[in-house]
């Protein structure tokens, strides 16, 4: 059945005259959303995400080295005052020695994993952490945008659960605009993307203006995004 | 939903004197509009901008069975399924079939607009499987059991205080003041049925077709975790939605959320690109893609193809005279507003829509809005011709009357001087000093009967842009 409906609609689609014969070609050259950026030294594009972060209610840090990341996201737990957190394998976020010092700080780190047949008890424990740590894969300075996709170590589940998310992103990962970002996927093919199940933007603390446009922050995803620089 | 676009007339007089319904609509689109104009005229480039973003969704449509059938190709190589429907109880049917065979009970659903055309959430309901929707603007209409009356924003037409009135009645909620504490409220409501749900529901605002990606785009990160957290994710988009590239879909997913919300970027922008992988720790096991037409290819295939081009912004509801003053309901089915005066004659009959195309005053602040730059009053129009045949040769004339006014610089100058001069003559003084023009003759006599139409400036605009700005 399903087939026929395939080719119903398909047919009825090349039997139709072809609109827009006109359409403008596929630019060589697309011109980039936010045309605004003339400074792209990486000390302009780290200033101008925490800029734009900071518009979006969101809290980057910048920090410079390894030792003041690692104590910048020990202090931020500490504040929040949580006892267990979701995050990424540690591999994934460039912060030396991390994982050992968030334990040591007698904090439990979840990884979260929904492949087995412990999934229901998994997300129930999940639930309950207060924070998680994550890296990213790109950041981008126009929007204040943190990339991340799927992969080995790298779930969905640790950046968007806990009602606070902390995302160490290096100075170097920071491109100007997002069409940097999609140039760089295309020069490999877009193999990076296609190696994903899922690849998101996010873009500050979730939000909600339903209620009378009240700008609302937290109502699904974390109300809190903490974004660690590392320069 | 019932379709109840004939009573236009009654729903807007019992809309225009809906004190409640006013005060929510003036704050909702006044903000909505003012937010995009303040973000689109930041970009220097902002028309050719348009025009780009338009170049995309033309070349989509262009190319629509080629895209849609490598779009179908990558998705199933990545191990999703791809299945296609003619109609909505097709489209239902397919989500309705997967439940069955894989013992799905409970669904969670991010927000979209196909699923409330082909009236997905009865159609589950009625087969025995519970849907939430986890938008809070869309939860809210579902446990009123009302519908959205936006396209961005679904309970525009809602004050805060009916909100909370509801949420007392329904849900038990203690009292508050506080719009953060009914927001809290629901979060907890809502993430006990993510971490028990069995399937997850989402539209999609994009489908890129060179790598077979969904595209969903929500500020409030219920789609993420709507598409995260239940074992299996089954998207249901309208054909239409195809783009080619991701440099495309760049563009375009930019401009949504400024020409939407005046957001600069839509908080959670999600890619799926199948199920989740083998070494991947999370995510669906099983990922579905139910591709709709109900009434797409009759349009493609009629004078109306520019109407699917469409990226669902909400732009021209909130920049439309009409919209502002009627709100959503009163256009009586899913899409309301300037695009929706389009969308329901083509996909659900024009005779059962047919106050629709007349619901509009032809000012043109819908397609200066758009993103995409859709001729929204042109098609107005031609929707006014085809129902209305008689007047086929008397809208020929006007048509033609029109563009030839256009083409010829000199006779739409002597055109804007003429009404300045005429309204020099005509017009009144009135108490504050202004001049308006007395009670019109008709056929725009309709128009000065309730309100006064303010007379001509006495220099037209090509007089005052050649002082001031012309070389
Ligand atoms: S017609 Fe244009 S302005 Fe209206 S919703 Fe669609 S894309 Fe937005």
């Amino acid at each position: 059945m399903s087939t026929t409906a395939r080719d119903a609609i398909l047919n009825k689609l090349r039997a139709a005259q072809r609109p827009f014969e006109n359409a403008p070609p596929r630019p060589r050259m697309y011109i980039p959303v936010a045309n605004d950026l003339e400074d792209t030294s990486q000390d302009a594009l780290v200033a101008r995400f925490a800029a734009e972060m900071t518009n979006l209610k969101g809290e980057p840090q910048l920090v410079t080295g390894d030792d003041a990341a690692r104590e910048a996201v020990i202090s931020a737990l500490k504040a929040i005052g949580t006892t267990s957190i979701l995050a990424w394998d540690f591999q994934h976020i460039p912060v030396a020695g991390l994982r050992e010092a968030i334990a040591e700080a007698g904090i439990d780190i979840l990884y979260p994993d929904t492949t087995d047949e412990y999934r229901t008890q998994m997300l129930a424990t999940a639930e309950a952490a207060g924070a998680s740590v994550t890296g990213v894969t790109a950041a981008v300075a126009a929007t204040g945008t943190m990339i991340v996709r799927t992969g080995a170590g790298r779930g969905r589940i640790a950046t968007v659960l806990a009602p606070v998310h902390i995302a160490v992103i290096e100075a170097g990962q920071i491109v100007a605009r997002l069409e940097n970002w999609v140039a760089a996927q295309r020069a490999n093919g877009l193999s990076d993307v296609l190696d994903s199940a899922n690849v998101c933007f996010i873009s500050g603390p979730s939000r909600t203006g339903d209620i009378e446009m009240e700008l609302i922050l937290g109502v699904h995803g974390p109300g809190r995004v903490i974004a660690i620089i590392k320069q | 939903m019932e379709l109840t676009a004939n009573r236009f007339q009654e729903s807007a007089v019992i809309a225009l004197h809906d004190v409640t319904l006013q005060t929510a609509l003036d704050r909702g689109t006044g903000n909505a509009d003012g937010r995009r104009r303040t973000v689109m005229s930041e970009l220097d480039l902002s028309q050719a901008l348009r025009q780009q973003a338009r170049g995309a969704r033309l070349r989509g449509l262009h190319d629509l069975p080629e895209l849609l059938e490598q779009l179908e190709a990558n998705v199933t190589a990545r191990g999703g399924h791809v299945l296609w429907a003619r109609d909505a109880a097709e489209a239902n049917q397919h989500v309705i079939d997967i439940c069955k065979a894989k013992n799905l009970k409970r669904g969670v659903k991010s927000k979209s607009m196909v699923t409330e055309e082909v009236g997905l959430v009865a159609a589950l309901e009625a087969a025995g499987i519970t849907m939430v929707e986890t938008d809070l603007g869309e939860y809210i209409v579902q446990i009123n059991e009302s519908h959205p009356s936006h396209i961005v924003m679904p309970v525009m037409h809602m004050t805060k205080e009916e909100i909370r009135e509801l949420f007392m009645r329904k849900l038990d909620m203690p009292y508050t003041e506080q719009a953060s504490d009914m927001t809290a409220f629901i979060r907890g409501i809502l993430r006990e049925k993510y971490l028990e749900a069995d399937f997850g529901m989402s539209g999609g605002n994009f489908l890129i077709a060179e790598t077979g990606t969904v595209v969903i785009v929500t500020n409030e990160g219920n789609g993420r975790l709507s598409t995260s957290v239940p074992p299996v994710h089954i998207a249901m988009v309208g054909i239409e939605k195809v783009i080619p590239t991701w440099e495309d879909f760049a563009t375009l997913v930019q401009l949504l959320p400024r020409s939407a919300t005046g957001q600069r970027m839509t908080v959670y922008v999600n890619m799926f690109n199948g199920p989740r992988k083998a070494h991947e720790p999370d995510g669906p096991d099983e990922f579905y893609l139910v591709l709709v037409d109900n009434g797409r290819t009759d349009i493609y295939a009629s004078e109306y193809t520019e109407a699917l081009a469409c990226i669902r912004c909400g732009a021209c509801l909130n920049a439309c005279p009409v919209y502002q003053n009627v709100g959503g309901h009163t256009y009586g089915w899913v899409y309301p507003g300037p695009i929706g005066a389009i969308l329901t004659p083509l996909l659900k009959g024009k005779e059962n829509a047919a106050p629709l195309p007349f619901a509009s005053s032809l000012c043109g602040a819908c397609k200066q809005a758009c993103p995409v730059d859709i001729d929204i009053p042109d098609m107005l129009l031609k929707l006014r011709r085809d129902l209305n045949p008689s007047q086929d040769p008397l809208w020929k004339l006007g048509m033609k009357a029109y563009a030839f006014g256009f083409s010829h610089p000199l006779l739409y100058a002597f055109g804007g001087k003429a009404a300045s001069i005429a309204s020099t003559f005509i017009g009144q003084e009135a108490a504050d000093g202004s001049r308006k023009m007395p009670a019109l003759p008709p056929p725009l006599n309709g128009w000065t009967d309730n309100r006064d139409f303010p007379a001509f400036p006495a220099h037209s605009f090509r007089e005052w842009w050649k002082a001031n700005k012309g070389d």
